[in-house]
């Protein structure tokens, strides 16, 4: 069973162009990945070729990968969610903005407090989302696992677009607010 | 923490820019922020963090055991073609120069589903360096058709797409006119190509709309790929 540090390990390798860390991480990471675009696209067949792009980027990008105290699966389950939701916004045809484009990570390492933050809060997720509302964590939840837009979640919650933003905003508020503690 | 509006107001953006929530011109301006900006590259540092943790619930599940051969030749294609396809390429004259810069693999399609049940084939993956656009093909030289499925990258605007096949040193000559729109195209090959495409390569420019004007590729190159035996 691969570490973190393993992983790390496999991505600076394929930066360097080294097919065999390739295989590692495609064998260490695929599974996971694969259940990613599943989760979000809920058909195999699109499943597979969304993993086939995730892998494809992953090569291509590795370069731009920076170990910075956060988790690499962060930034490979970033790539398989923003691509599926990708994927998943073109089938539904909806206007959004393209993820792909969006930034996986910032390049710079975060600072220290970031970092204590960033692991504390991930331990607190779960927690976190149960203590907003259930409409609102559902929302949360819709946005980063189903890519559902602004308009999508104001037909969904029958609220005006303006309304669902303030009301999203302030969930997000919250739910950074629990974290923090 | 969160004890001013800037502060809750830059949370909240960021949070938004990891969700996928923000219009085009909203993440351009937050990106533009992030530049400058260490603080708000550490927000949503964090934010992202926390959302993939809203994935630890979800099961992994192992995918095709062919899939992982897909994507190896995808990426890594084979080297002693690759280099021939670049020499072939070096002779096509300026019209070609965007090649140099397409990266060119093999692929078994064999799993794919695009292929028929009798007889072929023959296959390429056509793809430019960057993987902004990628082009399954599968040919039936019995039936001479022409499968192809488009998996990523899309014709520009009010533009149409061309498919040619590059035989030994001569001209490229043209299959047809990719169906705008459309992520599949199927194309009847005229006996004379046919028998060329064993060898061949397979490529697609930008064309303005039903195609190039006077038989000869105009526009750049998008994607090209060798012709193999099916793996």
């Amino acid at each position: 069973m691969a570490d973190v540090a393993d992983i790390e390990n496999y991505i600076a390798k394929c930066a360097l162009g080294d097919r065999s860390a390739f295989t590692a991480l495609y064998s260490a990471t695929s599974a996971k990945l694969f259940g990613v675009c599943l989760r979000v696209l809920g058909n195999r067949a699109e499943a597979e070729d969304a993993l086939q792009d995730v892998f494809v980027k992953i090569w291509h990008n590795a370069n731009r990968y920076r170990v910075n105290g956060l988790s690499p699966m962060t930034w490979l389950i970033t790539i398989a969610r923003n691509l599926s939701i990708d994927r998943l916004r073109a089938r539904k045809a909806a206007r959004g903005t393209g993820l792909d484009a969006a930034q996986e990570l910032p390049s710079t390492a975060p600072g220290p407090e970031a970092l204590a933050m960033a692991s504390s809060d991930r331990v607190q997720i779960v927690a976190c989302m149960a203590e907003l509302d259930p409409d609102r964590s559902d929302a949360v939840r819709r946005a980063y696992l189903e890519g559902e837009t602004y308009q999508e979640l104001a037909v969904r919650y029958d609220v005006p677009l303006n309304t669902i933003r303030t009301w999203l905003r302030r969930s997000l508020i919250k739910l950074k607010e629990c974290l923090s503690r | 923490m969160t004890d001013n509006i800037d502060t809750q107001d830059e949370l909240a953006l960021a949070a938004e820019y990891a969700l996928g929530l923000l219009s085009v011109q909203e993440s351009d301006a937050f990106e533009a922020l992030m530049a400058v900006d260490p603080d708000l590259r550490d927000r949503y540092a964090v934010w992202v963090e926390s959302f993939a943790s809203l994935t630890d619930d979800i099961a992994p599940v192992a995918p095709p055991a062919v899939l992982q051969r897909r994507i190896e030749q995808a990426i890594f294609g084979v080297p002693a073609q690759k280099q021939s396809l670049f020499g072939r390429l070096g002779l096509l004259g300026p019209v070609f120069v965007g090649l140099a810069a397409a990266v060119v693999v093999l692929v078994g399609l064999n799993q794919s589903g695009i292929l028929r049940d009798t007889g072929p084939t023959y296959v390429a993956e056509l793809a430019a360096e960057d993987a902004s656009f990628i082009v399954f093909a599968s040919f039936d030289p019995t039936a001479r058709i022409l499968d192809m499925q488009r998996t990523i990258g899309v014709a520009r605007e009010g533009r149409g797409l061309e498919v040619w096949l590059i035989a030994g040193d001569n001209p490229p000559m043209s299959l047809g006119v990719w169906p705008i729109g459309q992520a599949q195209a199927s194309l009847t090959v005229a006996e004379a190509h046919a028998t060329q495409m064993a060898g061949g390569v397979l490529a697609i420019t930008d064309e303005p709309l039903g195609g190039s004007p006077d038989g000869v590729p105009t526009g750049d190159v998008l994607a090209a790929g060798p012709v193999a035996i099916a793996l």
